[in-house]
C-alpha cells in the first residue's frame, strides 16, 4: 500500500546525506525541507508545520538529543513524530533517542523499501494522532459549550458543585439582603404593544438592571414576568450587603426615570426589599434554576407588592440598619399577609 | 549490533558494488544527474571534512575531529565507500574520549583512502554525465 505524502524535515551535518535522503523521499512523494543542525532545524519547525522529522543525532552547534529535549518542552513541537537517522554503529545513541521520544530509527544506508515502509506507518500514525486531536478539541469544544450555558443560568460556585456531581444543594445564609422590583401596570402596557416590541422592551429593562446588578456587585437570582429579584450577600460575602441593595434600589429608579424619558413609555417600578436569613439551593433534575426560600424572601415580596409606584419599600430591620447613611420616610404600620401588621419605612435617597 | 567488526578497515573495498547499485536504485527518476549531483557533493563535503579534520587535530580540538570523523564514515558508507568509512569509524572511535598520538596516522590513511573514492566516484561520476549527454539509459558503470 503506498502511503500519503507528507512534508518531511531532513536533519544532517552532511550534505550528501541531506540530498540523498531528499531524492529518494522526493521520488516516494514527499515534500521535503532540510537542515544542517539542530538549531537551523528548530527555526524551520517554527516557520512552518512537518508531519515528519527525521533528525540526525551529532551534529555541530546544536544535536539531535538537543533538539528532542525543546520538542518535547514545546507543545506545538511535541506531536510531531521523530525518526532518528543514524549510522551502522550507533545503537547506543538511538536507544537513548528512542527513550527521549523518538519514534523510529533508520540507519542511513537503509534499503529504500523499508525506508519507504517506515516513513508510512509514522506517517499514517500522525494522521490517526491528528485526527484523534482534532476530535479532542471539538469535544472539549463542546463541553466548554455546556459549561458556559450551565454559569449562564447559574451562580458560579453553584455550577462547579453541580459540576463535580454534587445532587442536592441546599444552603443556609444566616444574613442577606433581597430584593424584588416589579413593573407597574404593565399587563396594561402589554396590552398595547406587539409581543416583540414588549420582549424589547423588557430586555433592555433587565439589561440595565443586569449591569447595575454587576456594579453593585449583586447577585441576580431571576426575572419572572415582569418581576426581578437581586439579592446581596450571597455567594460574594460583604457585611455592607444592605448598602448596596439600596444604591442598587435608588438606582433603578432613576434608570426606569430614563427610560421613560427617552423612551416615551410611562414605566414605573415598585421596589422592596428585607434582610434576613434564607436557604438557597437547586431544586429538580432538569432545567436547574438556583433559588432562595425562607422568610426573608417572603417578606421581601411582600415588601415590594405592598410598596407604592416609584417607591422603595423596607422593614424595620432594614430601617434600623441603614438609618445613619439613609434617608427614609415612615409610612406606618401595614397588613402584611400570614405576618399581621408590619411597621415600614420608604427608602428616599441618601445622606 | 555492528554490521562490522573494528578490524583494518582498508582491506574493504574502495567501492562496493552492491552499496553503489542499492544508491543507484533508489534514486529513482533521472538516476544519473541525481547521482552525479551527489557524487560531487560527496567529493566537495569530504574535502571540507578532512581540511577541518586536519585543522581540529592541530590545534587539538578533540570534538570537531570527533565529529568530522563521524559525519565522514556515514557519508562514506552511505556513498557505497566501506574501506574509508571503517578508516574514518576508527578515527571516530580512537578519539571518543581523548585525542590519542595514533590519530595523525590514523587521520593519514583517512585522507589516503578518501583520495582513492574520491577518484573513483569521479570516474562514475564522468561515465554517467557522458551517458546523460547522449540520453542513454542503464545502470551504473562498473
Amino acid at each position: 500500500m503506498k502511503s500519503q505524502p507528507g512534508h518531511l524535515l531532513v536533519v544532517d551535518d552532511s550534505p550528501t546525506i541531506r540530498m540523498k535522503l531528499s531524492f529518494e523521499l522526493e521520488e516516494q512523494g514527499h515534500s521535503i525541507v532540510t537542515a544542517c543542525n539542530g538549531r537551523e532545524a528548530l527555526e524551520r519547525m517554527q516557520e512552518q508545520a512537518f508531519d515528519l522529522v527525521l533528525l540526525d543525532i551529532l551534529m555541530p552547534e546544536m544535536n539531535g538529543y538537543d533538539v528532542l529535549r525543546v520538542m518535547n518542552d514545546d507543545p506545538n513541537l511535541r506531536a510531531i513524530p521523530v525518526i532518528v537517522i543514524s549510522a551502522f554503529d550507533e545503537m547506543t545513541s538511538v536507544v537513548k533517542c528512542i527513550q527521549m521520544g523518538a519514534e523510529d530509527y533508520l540507519l542511513k544506508t537503509m534499503d529504500p523499501v523499508l525506508l519507504e515502509a517506515r516513513i508510512g506507518a509514522s506517517l499514517e500514525k500522525k494522521r490517526w494522532h491528528d485526527q484523534e486531536q482534532a476530535y479532542l478539541r471539538q469535544l472539549q469544544l463542546e463541553r466548554s459549550k455546556s459549561e458556559e450555558l450551565l454559569f449562564n443560568v447559574l451562580p458560579k460556585p453553584i455550577a462547579e458543585r453541580l459540576k463535580r456531581g454534587e445532587t442536592i444543594i441546599a444552603d443556609s445564609f444566616a444574613d442577606i439582603t433581597v430584593l424584588f422590583a416589579d413593573l407597574v401596570d404593565f399587563t396594561a402596557l402589554a396590552a398595547e404593544m406587539t409581543p416583540t416590541d414588549l420582549v424589547v422592551l423588557l430586555n433592555d429593562v433587565f439589561c440595565a438592571f443586569d449591569y447595575l446588578t454587576a456594579r453593585h456587585g449583586l447577585e441576580k437570582i431571576k426575572t419572572s414576568g415582569d418581576a426581578y429579584m437581586v439579592v446581596g450577600g450571597l455567594f460574594n460575602k460583604r457585611a455592607d450587603h444592605a448598602e448596596a441593595i439600596a444604591d442598587m434600589a435608588l438606582d433603578m429608579l432613576d434608570v426606569m426615570r430614563l427610560f421613560s424619558r427617552e423612551g416615551g413609555h410611562s414605566l414605573d417600578l415598585r421596589i422592596g426589599f428585607h434582610t434576613g436569613p434564607v436557604v438557597g439551593g437547586v431544586l429538580g433534575a432538569n432545567k436547574y434554576t438556583y433559588d432562595l426560600w425562607g422568610d426573608t424572601v417572603n417578606t421581601a415580596s411582600r415588601m415590594e407588592s405592598h410598596s407604592e409606584t416609584g417607591k422603595i419599600q423596607v422593614t424595620e430591620a432594614v430601617y434600623e440598619r441603614l438609618r445613619p447613611r439613609y434617608v427614609f420616610e415612615l409610612r406606618g404600620c401595614i397588613p402584611i399577609k400570614h405576618k399581621g401588621e408590619m411597621k415600614t419605612y420608604f427608602l428616599r435617597g441618601k445622606v | 549490533m555492528d554490521t562490522f567488526t573494528q578490524a583494518d578497515g582498508a582491506a574493504l573495498p574502495t567501492l562496493d558494488f552492491d552499496e553503489f547499485q542499492k544508491l543507484y536504485t533508489s534514486l529513482g527518476r533521472r538516476a544519473d544527474q541525481k547521482l552525479a549531483t551527489l557524487v560531487a557533493s560527496f567529493i566537495q563535503s569530504a574535502t571540507d571534512l578532512l581540511a577541518e579534520a586536519r585543522e581540529a587535530l592541530a590545534v587539538g580540538d578533540r570534538e570537531t575531529l570527533h565529529r568530522a570523523a563521524h559525519t565522514l564514515k556515514a557519508t562514506a558508507a552511505m556513498m557505497g565507500a566501506p574501506a574509508l568509512s571503517g578508516l574514518a569509524r576508527d578515527l571516530e572511535w580512537a578519539t571518543k574520549e581523548r585525542l590519542p598520538p595514533t590519530a595523525v596516522d590514523e587521520l593519514t590513511r583517512v585522507e589516503a583512502e578518501c583520495l582513492r573514492v574520491c577518484t573513483a566516484l569521479a570516474a562514475v561520476q564522468r561515465e554517467v554525465l557522458t551517458r546523460c549527454d547522449s540520453h542513454e539509459q542503464g545502470g551504473i558503470p562498473q
